[in-house]
């Protein structure tokens, strides 16, 4: 083995302790200006940018919670505002429906009744004309056999007078 | 590296613990300078990135262990917090490197720890609401107590200091002894106990002077 060269300092000096202080101090008050404020400046300043963006997320957070209460009370509203609309809707259909079959109801009946009343006139109308024709009629007959019965050697010339009569202009016309 | 300072007639040694102490120190600064240009040119609202990111997060935590520690109106002490945890893991871990540790020299832990109890002295005045009411605490809850209650105050700055010089020293000790040990196997042999005694033993002291340092200036508050 060589020889070991061990140095033990064990009593303190006041020329040390002074130096070692001073550096202690020195170098305190270096780190406190150099690195130990602009870091933990920078340190407070991040903690502050995420505290507020923290508390900015959370507001925003709230306000689209009450929003979507606010969306979903409208969309509720909505709906039963639908519904309403449909059932008014529903009614008045319905109402529309009685009231075009009670006019139609009506109109038929007048239109039936009408119908009745001019069926009945003329009805009317032709018995008469067909009484007035048959009076007529039986009247020619009537005065037709009469006629032939008087005076029946009349008939061939009452015969030929009428078949000139067709013959001639008198007809024409 | 060590320096001889000769005043007058009388010469003054510093060891290079005290040299690697100052060193470390410079280099947190140039550390602290570069990450201090990167987060001014910083928007703190992108995604935090890259070498930034360990920065903030050492911070943060800081941040939390005194606020869970200490309380909310005690951070204005993070700064210090954070300064000596720095500071004491990175000599801690500065024997790595195969140099002397900073907080293998009793030196500079007991500089370390009589920061701390100046601290927590003044802080208990303060909080206290004088020097006489804060000198009247230490007779609560009896007056028989008050040379038990003073031992205690005072062993705080004794046993910060001592633990973690004596952890530091120790483990650089073994560390040169296994060294004398494995002689050539060295290289092969040695990684595990460097994570060991640097590594793990050099956080956990550099979190428990931390800890107890801010465990004894909220306590001074509360008081």
């Amino acid at each position: 083995m060589g020889d070991l060269k061990i140095s033990v300092n064990i009593a303190p000096t006041f020329a040390k302790l002074i130096i070692a202080w001073l550096t202690l101090f020195v170098l305190y008050l270096i780190l406190k200006k150099l690195l130990y404020k602009p870091v933990s400046n920078i340190l407070v300043e991040r903690q502050k940018k995420i505290q507020s963006e923290i508390d900015e997320s959370k507001a925003l957070k709230s306000e689209a919670e009450q929003l979507k209460l606010q969306y979903e009370a409208h969309m509720e509203s909505a709906k039963e505002e639908a519904q309403e609309i449909i059932e008014a809707a529903r009614q008045r259909g319905e109402e529309l429906r009685l009231d075009i079959v009670s006019k139609a109801q009506k109109e038929a009946q007048e239109i039936k009744s009408r119908a009745k009343v001019e069926i009945s006139r003329e009805r009317e109308a032709a018995f008469q004309e067909v009484k007035s024709q048959t009076g007529d009629l039986a009247l020619l007959i009537a005065s037709k056999i009469m006629e032939e019965e008087i005076n029946s050697e009349k008939q061939n010339q009452l015969i030929e007078k009428f078949i000139d009569e067709v013959g001639s202009s008198k007809w024409q016309n | 590296m060590e320096i001889f300072i000769t005043l007058g007639d009388k010469e003054i040694f510093i060891p290079d613990s005290i040299v690697n102490f100052v060193f470390i120190a410079l280099f947190i600064v140039i550390f602290s300078a570069i990450v201090n240009k990167k987060a001014k040119n910083t928007n703190p609202d992108d995604v935090p990135s890259g070498f930034l990111n360990v920065v903030e997060m050492l911070i943060e935590t800081i941040n939390n262990l005194v606020r869970s520690t200490m309380g909310e109106h005690n951070m204005k002490f993070a700064p210090y917090i954070l300064t000596i945890f720095v500071l004491i893991l990175c000599s801690n871990l500065y024997g790595l490197l195969g140099f002397t540790s900073p907080t293998s020299d009793y030196s500079v832990t007991l500089a370390l720890a009589l920061a701390t109890f100046v601290i927590v002295q003044v802080t208990g005045v303060r909080s206290a609401g004088g020097l006489f009411k804060y000198l009247k605490g230490f007779t609560e809850p009896n007056f028989l107590l008050t040379p038990l209650n003073v031992i205690g105050e005072l062993a705080n700055p004794v046993s910060l200091s001592f633990r973690l010089f004596g952890n530091i020293l120790s483990g650089g000790l073994i560390m040169t002894l296994l060294y004398a040990l494995f002689g050539y196997l060295a290289p092969v042999l040695a990684p595990p106990f460097h994570i060991y005694f640097d590594i793990f033993s050099g956080g956990l002291q550099a979190f428990i002077f931390t800890m107890l340092t801010m465990v004894f200036i909220g306590g001074a508050t509360e008081a």
